[in-house]
Protein backbone atom coordinates (compact mmCIF):
# COMPACT_ATOMS: atom_id res chain seq x y z
CA UNK A 1 0.00 0.00 0.00
CA UNK A 2 1.28 3.43 -0.95
CA UNK A 3 0.37 6.66 0.79
CA UNK A 4 1.01 10.33 0.31
CA UNK A 5 -0.08 13.28 2.42
CA UNK A 6 -0.33 16.70 0.79
CA UNK A 7 -1.40 20.00 2.28
CA UNK A 8 -3.44 22.34 0.11
CA UNK A 9 -4.10 26.04 0.53
CA UNK A 10 -6.75 28.33 -0.89
CA UNK A 11 -8.23 31.76 -0.31
CA UNK A 12 -11.41 33.59 -1.13
CA UNK A 13 -11.08 36.42 -3.63
CA UNK A 14 -12.31 39.01 -1.13
CA UNK A 15 -15.01 40.35 -3.42
CA UNK A 16 -17.38 37.48 -4.26
CA UNK A 17 -20.03 36.10 -1.93
CA UNK A 18 -19.59 32.63 -3.39
CA UNK A 19 -16.83 30.92 -5.29
CA UNK A 20 -14.58 27.93 -5.71
CA UNK A 21 -11.18 27.83 -4.05
CA UNK A 22 -8.15 27.76 -6.32
CA UNK A 23 -5.91 25.28 -4.55
CA UNK A 24 -2.16 25.45 -4.20
CA UNK A 25 0.44 23.23 -2.58
CA UNK A 26 4.21 22.94 -2.38
CA UNK A 27 4.13 20.13 -4.96
CA UNK A 28 1.80 21.87 -7.39
CA UNK A 29 3.31 23.62 -10.38
CA UNK A 30 0.01 25.40 -11.07
CA UNK A 31 -3.17 25.85 -9.09
CA UNK A 32 -6.23 23.64 -9.51
CA UNK A 33 -9.88 24.27 -8.77
CA UNK A 34 -10.61 20.64 -7.94
CA UNK A 35 -8.72 17.43 -7.18
CA UNK A 36 -9.18 14.42 -9.39
CA UNK A 37 -7.34 11.41 -7.99
CA UNK A 38 -6.23 8.39 -10.00
CA UNK A 39 -8.56 5.44 -10.27
CA UNK A 40 -8.35 3.31 -7.17
CA UNK A 41 -7.09 6.07 -4.94
CA UNK A 42 -8.82 6.94 -1.73
CA UNK A 43 -8.59 10.51 -0.49
CA UNK A 44 -8.90 11.17 3.21
CA UNK A 45 -9.20 14.72 4.40
CA UNK A 46 -7.56 14.80 7.81
CA UNK A 47 -7.65 18.39 8.98
CA UNK A 48 -8.99 21.76 8.04
CA UNK A 49 -7.99 25.23 9.03
CA UNK A 50 -10.06 28.30 8.27
CA UNK A 51 -8.79 31.77 9.04
CA UNK A 52 -9.76 35.35 8.28
CA UNK A 53 -13.26 36.69 7.72
CA UNK A 54 -16.41 34.76 8.51
CA UNK A 55 -16.94 32.09 5.89
CA UNK A 56 -18.76 28.85 5.22
CA UNK A 57 -16.76 26.26 3.30
CA UNK A 58 -18.37 23.31 1.52
CA UNK A 59 -16.74 20.07 0.42
CA UNK A 60 -18.27 19.06 -2.91
CA UNK A 61 -17.88 15.93 -4.93
CA UNK A 62 -18.74 14.96 -8.47
CA UNK A 63 -19.15 11.52 -9.94
CA UNK A 64 -17.90 12.57 -13.36
CA UNK A 65 -15.65 15.55 -13.75
CA UNK A 66 -15.21 14.85 -17.47
CA UNK A 67 -18.77 16.00 -18.22
CA UNK A 68 -19.03 19.44 -19.76
CA UNK A 69 -21.03 20.63 -16.72
CA UNK A 70 -20.27 18.30 -13.84
CA UNK A 71 -22.85 17.94 -11.10
CA UNK A 72 -21.31 18.85 -7.76
CA UNK A 73 -22.84 17.42 -4.63
CA UNK A 74 -22.27 19.04 -1.25
CA UNK A 75 -20.86 16.54 1.23
CA UNK A 76 -20.29 18.74 4.23
CA UNK A 77 -19.59 22.21 5.47
CA UNK A 78 -17.42 24.04 7.95
CA UNK A 79 -18.36 27.42 9.40
CA UNK A 80 -16.08 30.15 10.58
CA UNK A 81 -18.89 32.12 12.20
CA UNK A 82 -16.88 35.26 12.94
CA UNK A 83 -13.48 36.61 12.00
CA UNK A 84 -10.71 34.52 13.52
CA UNK A 85 -9.33 31.02 13.17
CA UNK A 86 -11.05 27.66 13.18
CA UNK A 87 -8.91 24.53 13.34
CA UNK A 88 -10.46 21.11 12.97
CA UNK A 89 -8.22 18.18 13.62
CA UNK A 90 -9.30 14.75 14.62
CA UNK A 91 -7.76 11.39 15.26
CA UNK A 92 -9.93 10.13 12.45
CA UNK A 93 -10.27 11.59 8.99
CA UNK A 94 -13.07 14.04 8.37
CA UNK A 95 -14.12 13.11 4.84
CA UNK A 96 -13.28 10.14 2.64
CA UNK A 97 -13.61 10.00 -1.13
CA UNK A 98 -12.89 7.03 -3.34
CA UNK A 99 -12.14 7.15 -7.04
CA UNK A 100 -13.98 4.23 -8.56
CA UNK A 101 -13.29 4.85 -12.23
CA UNK A 102 -10.96 7.83 -12.27
CA UNK A 103 -13.71 10.36 -12.98
CA UNK A 104 -14.56 11.34 -9.42
CA UNK A 105 -13.27 14.66 -8.11
CA UNK A 106 -13.76 16.98 -5.17
CA UNK A 107 -13.44 20.68 -4.55
CA UNK A 108 -14.01 23.32 -1.91
CA UNK A 109 -16.39 26.24 -2.34
CA UNK A 110 -17.17 29.22 -0.13
CA UNK A 111 -20.14 31.27 0.91
CA UNK A 112 -19.84 34.64 2.66
CA UNK A 113 -22.53 37.12 3.67
CA UNK A 114 -19.93 39.91 3.52
CA UNK A 115 -17.20 39.14 1.00
CA UNK A 116 -13.74 39.43 2.54
CA UNK A 117 -10.51 37.47 2.60
CA UNK A 118 -10.61 34.03 4.20
CA UNK A 119 -7.97 31.38 4.02
CA UNK A 120 -8.39 27.61 3.83
CA UNK A 121 -5.84 24.93 4.56
CA UNK A 122 -6.51 21.21 4.51
CA UNK A 123 -4.53 18.01 4.52
CA UNK A 124 -5.31 15.11 2.20
CA UNK A 125 -3.98 11.61 2.49
CA UNK A 126 -3.95 9.80 -0.85
CA UNK A 127 -4.02 6.04 -0.39
CA UNK A 128 -3.51 3.43 -3.08
CA UNK A 129 -4.92 -0.04 -2.78
CA UNK A 130 -6.60 -0.21 0.57
CA UNK B 1 12.58 -6.28 6.94
CA UNK B 2 15.96 -7.21 8.38
CA UNK B 3 16.77 -10.89 8.54
CA UNK B 4 19.79 -13.10 8.06
CA UNK B 5 20.12 -12.15 4.39
CA UNK B 6 18.88 -8.55 4.28
CA UNK B 7 19.95 -5.71 6.50
CA UNK B 8 17.61 -3.10 7.98
CA UNK B 9 17.76 -1.06 4.75
CA UNK B 10 16.71 -3.97 2.58
CA UNK B 11 20.17 -4.67 1.20
CA UNK B 12 21.92 -8.02 1.01
CA UNK B 13 24.41 -8.44 3.80
CA UNK B 14 28.04 -9.05 2.97
CA UNK B 15 28.71 -12.76 2.62
CA UNK B 16 25.09 -13.58 1.76
CA UNK B 17 23.66 -14.55 -1.62
CA UNK B 18 21.26 -12.98 -4.05
CA UNK B 19 19.53 -15.08 -6.68
CA UNK B 20 18.45 -13.18 -9.77
CA UNK B 21 15.68 -15.08 -11.53
CA UNK B 22 15.09 -14.75 -15.28
CA UNK B 23 11.57 -15.98 -16.10
CA UNK B 24 12.21 -15.59 -19.82
CA UNK B 25 14.98 -18.19 -19.63
CA UNK B 26 13.79 -20.24 -16.65
CA UNK B 27 17.23 -19.64 -15.22
CA UNK B 28 18.96 -17.99 -12.30
CA UNK B 29 22.13 -16.12 -11.59
CA UNK B 30 23.33 -16.84 -8.05
CA UNK B 31 25.72 -14.25 -6.70
CA UNK B 32 27.53 -13.91 -3.42
CA UNK B 33 27.93 -10.38 -2.11
CA UNK B 34 31.59 -10.05 -1.22
CA UNK B 35 31.41 -6.41 -0.22
CA UNK B 36 29.09 -3.43 -0.17
CA UNK B 37 31.21 -0.61 -1.51
CA UNK B 38 29.06 2.22 -0.18
CA UNK B 39 28.26 0.64 3.15
CA UNK B 40 26.41 2.99 5.54
CA UNK B 41 26.22 5.70 2.87
CA UNK B 42 23.42 4.56 0.67
CA UNK B 43 21.01 7.50 0.65
CA UNK B 44 21.05 9.78 -2.32
CA UNK B 45 18.80 12.76 -2.95
CA UNK B 46 18.74 12.70 -6.73
CA UNK B 47 16.63 15.85 -7.13
CA UNK B 48 13.72 16.34 -9.54
CA UNK B 49 12.71 13.61 -11.93
CA UNK B 50 15.05 13.89 -14.94
CA UNK B 51 12.33 14.65 -17.46
CA UNK B 52 10.88 17.88 -18.83
CA UNK B 53 7.53 18.24 -20.56
CA UNK B 54 8.12 20.68 -23.39
CA UNK B 55 4.94 22.66 -22.75
CA UNK B 56 5.76 23.08 -19.06
CA UNK B 57 9.47 23.63 -19.43
CA UNK B 58 10.42 22.82 -15.84
CA UNK B 59 12.45 19.71 -15.14
CA UNK B 60 10.73 17.30 -12.81
CA UNK B 61 7.17 18.55 -13.20
CA UNK B 62 4.95 15.71 -14.31
CA UNK B 63 2.08 17.12 -16.28
CA UNK B 64 -1.50 16.35 -15.28
CA UNK B 65 -3.20 13.49 -17.14
CA UNK B 66 0.05 12.64 -18.92
CA UNK B 67 2.85 10.14 -19.03
CA UNK B 68 6.50 10.86 -19.61
CA UNK B 69 8.39 9.28 -22.45
CA UNK B 70 11.01 6.76 -21.38
CA UNK B 71 13.78 8.39 -19.37
CA UNK B 72 16.88 7.33 -17.48
CA UNK B 73 18.54 8.66 -14.38
CA UNK B 74 21.21 10.84 -15.96
CA UNK B 75 24.40 11.69 -14.10
CA UNK B 76 24.10 14.98 -12.25
CA UNK B 77 27.68 15.02 -10.96
CA UNK B 78 29.30 15.55 -14.35
CA UNK B 79 31.90 12.96 -13.44
CA UNK B 80 30.53 10.00 -15.33
CA UNK B 81 31.26 9.58 -19.00
CA UNK B 82 30.05 7.52 -21.93
CA UNK B 83 26.81 5.65 -21.47
CA UNK B 84 26.84 6.39 -17.74
CA UNK B 85 26.47 10.10 -18.40
CA UNK B 86 22.92 9.51 -19.55
CA UNK B 87 22.19 6.59 -17.25
CA UNK B 88 23.94 6.52 -13.89
CA UNK B 89 22.86 2.95 -13.27
CA UNK B 90 24.35 1.60 -16.48
CA UNK B 91 27.54 -0.45 -16.15
CA UNK B 92 29.21 -3.37 -17.83
CA UNK B 93 31.22 -4.87 -15.03
CA UNK B 94 30.42 -8.50 -14.27
CA UNK B 95 31.63 -8.17 -10.69
CA UNK B 96 29.28 -5.26 -9.95
CA UNK B 97 25.63 -5.36 -9.05
CA UNK B 98 23.61 -2.31 -8.06
CA UNK B 99 20.60 -2.82 -5.83
CA UNK B 100 18.40 0.25 -5.56
CA UNK B 101 15.15 1.48 -4.05
CA UNK B 102 13.87 4.42 -6.08
CA UNK B 103 11.38 6.66 -4.34
CA UNK B 104 9.65 9.13 -6.68
CA UNK B 105 7.69 11.65 -4.60
CA UNK B 106 4.86 12.47 -4.29
CA UNK B 107 3.49 8.94 -4.32
CA UNK B 108 0.73 9.72 -6.78
CA UNK B 109 2.25 8.21 -9.90
CA UNK B 110 2.02 5.03 -11.88
CA UNK B 111 5.54 3.88 -12.65
CA UNK B 112 6.37 1.65 -15.61
CA UNK B 113 9.60 0.19 -17.01
CA UNK B 114 11.02 -1.00 -20.25
CA UNK B 115 13.52 -3.76 -19.51
CA UNK B 116 15.68 -3.53 -21.51
CA UNK B 117 15.13 -0.10 -23.01
CA UNK B 118 12.56 -0.18 -25.80
CA UNK B 119 10.93 -3.43 -24.68
CA UNK B 120 7.56 -3.44 -23.01
CA UNK B 121 7.44 -6.78 -21.27
CA UNK B 122 4.20 -8.67 -20.98
CA UNK B 123 2.35 -7.75 -17.85
CA UNK B 124 -0.59 -10.11 -18.12
CA UNK B 125 -0.93 -13.55 -19.67
CA UNK B 126 1.55 -12.98 -22.50
CA UNK B 127 -0.95 -10.68 -24.18
CA UNK B 128 -0.97 -7.35 -22.39
CA UNK B 129 1.89 -4.91 -22.19
CA UNK B 130 1.76 -1.58 -20.48
CA UNK B 131 0.49 1.44 -22.33
CA UNK B 132 1.03 5.08 -21.54
CA UNK B 133 -2.22 6.27 -23.08
CA UNK B 134 -4.34 8.52 -20.88
CA UNK B 135 -6.95 5.93 -20.12
CA UNK B 136 -7.57 4.44 -16.71
CA UNK B 137 -8.38 1.01 -18.06
CA UNK B 138 -5.89 0.30 -20.85
CA UNK B 139 -3.06 1.56 -18.67
CA UNK B 140 -3.98 -0.62 -15.71
CA UNK B 141 -1.37 -3.33 -16.14
CA UNK B 142 2.31 -3.32 -15.38
CA UNK B 143 2.65 -0.34 -13.10
CA UNK B 144 3.94 0.02 -9.60
CA UNK B 145 3.43 2.80 -7.09
CA UNK B 146 5.60 4.15 -4.34
CA UNK B 147 9.13 2.90 -3.82
CA UNK B 148 10.45 0.75 -6.68
CA UNK B 149 13.09 -1.88 -6.03
CA UNK B 150 15.43 -2.58 -8.92
CA UNK B 151 18.64 -4.49 -9.58
CA UNK B 152 20.88 -3.07 -12.27
CA UNK B 153 22.68 -5.81 -14.12
CA UNK B 154 25.47 -5.12 -16.59
CA UNK B 155 25.12 -4.32 -20.24
CA UNK B 156 21.64 -2.91 -20.76
CA UNK B 157 19.59 0.17 -20.00
CA UNK B 158 16.26 0.34 -18.23
CA UNK B 159 13.82 3.05 -19.27
CA UNK B 160 11.45 4.55 -16.74
CA UNK B 161 8.00 6.01 -17.40
CA UNK B 162 6.01 8.02 -14.88
CA UNK B 163 2.29 8.57 -15.40
CA UNK B 164 0.24 11.16 -13.58
CA UNK B 165 -3.47 10.47 -13.97
CA UNK B 166 -4.47 13.17 -11.49
CA UNK B 167 -5.44 16.65 -12.70
CA UNK B 168 -2.47 18.29 -10.95
CA UNK B 169 0.84 19.30 -12.52
CA UNK B 170 3.10 17.81 -9.86
CA UNK B 171 6.63 18.74 -8.86
CA UNK B 172 8.76 15.72 -8.03
CA UNK B 173 11.71 14.75 -5.95
CA UNK B 174 13.56 11.46 -6.25
CA UNK B 175 15.22 9.81 -3.28
CA UNK B 176 17.31 6.75 -4.02
CA UNK B 177 18.93 4.38 -1.63
CA UNK B 178 21.26 1.95 -3.23
CA UNK B 179 23.96 -0.58 -2.54
CA UNK B 180 26.87 -1.15 -4.86
CA UNK B 181 27.78 -4.79 -4.44
CA UNK B 182 31.03 -6.50 -5.32
CA UNK B 183 29.81 -9.96 -6.27
CA UNK B 184 31.15 -13.37 -7.22
CA UNK B 185 29.58 -16.47 -8.64
CA UNK B 186 29.69 -19.41 -6.22
CA UNK B 187 31.58 -22.27 -7.82
CA UNK B 188 30.33 -25.11 -5.66
CA UNK B 189 27.51 -26.81 -7.64
CA UNK B 190 26.05 -28.25 -4.45
CA UNK B 191 25.76 -24.76 -2.97
CA UNK B 192 24.17 -23.43 -6.17
CA UNK B 193 21.62 -26.25 -6.17
CA UNK B 194 20.88 -25.69 -2.48
CA UNK B 195 20.34 -21.99 -3.14
CA UNK B 196 17.81 -22.92 -5.82
CA UNK B 197 16.07 -25.30 -3.46
CA UNK B 198 16.04 -22.64 -0.74
CA UNK B 199 17.99 -24.94 1.53
CA UNK B 200 20.51 -22.13 1.84
CA UNK B 201 18.98 -18.70 2.53
CA UNK B 202 19.32 -16.11 -0.19
CA UNK B 203 17.48 -13.09 -1.50
CA UNK B 204 15.39 -14.06 -4.51
CA UNK B 205 14.64 -11.31 -6.94
CA UNK B 206 12.85 -11.86 -10.22
CA UNK B 207 13.80 -9.60 -13.08
CA UNK B 208 10.39 -8.78 -14.57
CA UNK B 209 11.16 -9.99 -18.07
CA UNK B 210 9.03 -12.52 -19.86
CA UNK B 211 10.59 -12.49 -23.31
CA UNK B 212 14.15 -13.28 -24.27
CA UNK B 213 16.12 -10.40 -25.70
CA UNK B 214 19.45 -10.02 -27.43
CA UNK B 215 20.57 -7.65 -24.65
CA UNK B 216 20.25 -10.44 -22.09
CA UNK B 217 21.90 -12.91 -24.46
CA UNK B 218 24.84 -10.54 -24.74
CA UNK B 219 24.98 -10.06 -20.99
CA UNK B 220 25.27 -13.80 -20.41
CA UNK B 221 27.74 -14.52 -23.21
CA UNK B 222 29.82 -11.35 -23.60
CA UNK B 223 29.91 -9.99 -20.05
CA UNK B 224 29.50 -13.01 -17.80
CA UNK B 225 31.13 -15.39 -20.33
CA UNK B 226 28.63 -18.18 -20.12
CA UNK B 227 29.02 -20.64 -23.03
CA UNK B 228 27.07 -19.74 -26.15
CA UNK B 229 23.40 -20.68 -25.85
CA UNK B 230 23.62 -20.84 -22.05
CA UNK B 231 21.52 -18.14 -20.45
CA UNK B 232 22.25 -18.46 -16.78
CA UNK B 233 21.95 -21.58 -14.70
CA UNK B 234 18.77 -23.56 -15.34
CA UNK B 235 16.29 -23.51 -12.50
CA UNK B 236 16.54 -27.23 -11.77
CA UNK B 237 13.69 -29.14 -10.24
CA UNK B 238 14.05 -30.66 -6.81
CA UNK B 239 14.53 -34.18 -8.21
CA UNK B 240 17.26 -33.07 -10.62
CA UNK B 241 20.06 -32.77 -8.09
CA UNK B 242 22.26 -35.34 -9.76
CA UNK B 243 21.81 -33.70 -13.14
CA UNK B 244 22.51 -30.27 -11.64
CA UNK B 245 25.69 -31.37 -9.93
CA UNK B 246 26.85 -32.92 -13.21
CA UNK B 247 25.98 -29.98 -15.46
CA UNK B 248 26.71 -26.87 -13.39
CA UNK B 249 30.54 -27.17 -13.41
CA UNK B 250 30.51 -27.13 -17.22
CA UNK B 251 28.08 -24.25 -17.37
CA UNK B 252 30.15 -21.99 -15.14
CA UNK B 253 33.71 -22.99 -15.94
CA UNK B 254 34.31 -19.98 -18.18
CA UNK B 255 32.19 -17.53 -16.23
CA UNK B 256 33.95 -14.41 -15.05
CA UNK B 257 32.24 -13.03 -11.95
CA UNK B 258 34.82 -12.58 -9.24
Amino acid sequence: MTREVLTFYGETDGSSATGTFELDSDVLHSKVSYIRPDKGMECRIWARLLAGAACRVYVEQTEDVTESSPTWKKLGAVDLSSAGTLAIEDSNFITKLYSRDGKQAFRFTWEQSTPAKSFLEFRVEFVWGE
Amino acid sequence: MADRVLDENGFVREGEHVLIVFPAYNSVLPLRVKAVVNKNANWWNYGPLPYTFSDIGVEGVVKARSCTDGFRFKDRTGRLTGEQAGDMFYHNKPSKLIHAYVDIKPHLFRIYHEIPSGVKQYTYMEAVTFTTSVDEYTSDFGYTTGVVEMFFLPGFHIDWFVANWTNMNLRTNVMIKFAEYEVELPTDPKLIFNLMMRRVPSYWWTLPVTSSRVEFDRMFSDIYKFPAEVKGIPLYRSYEEEKALREIPDLIKEVVIA
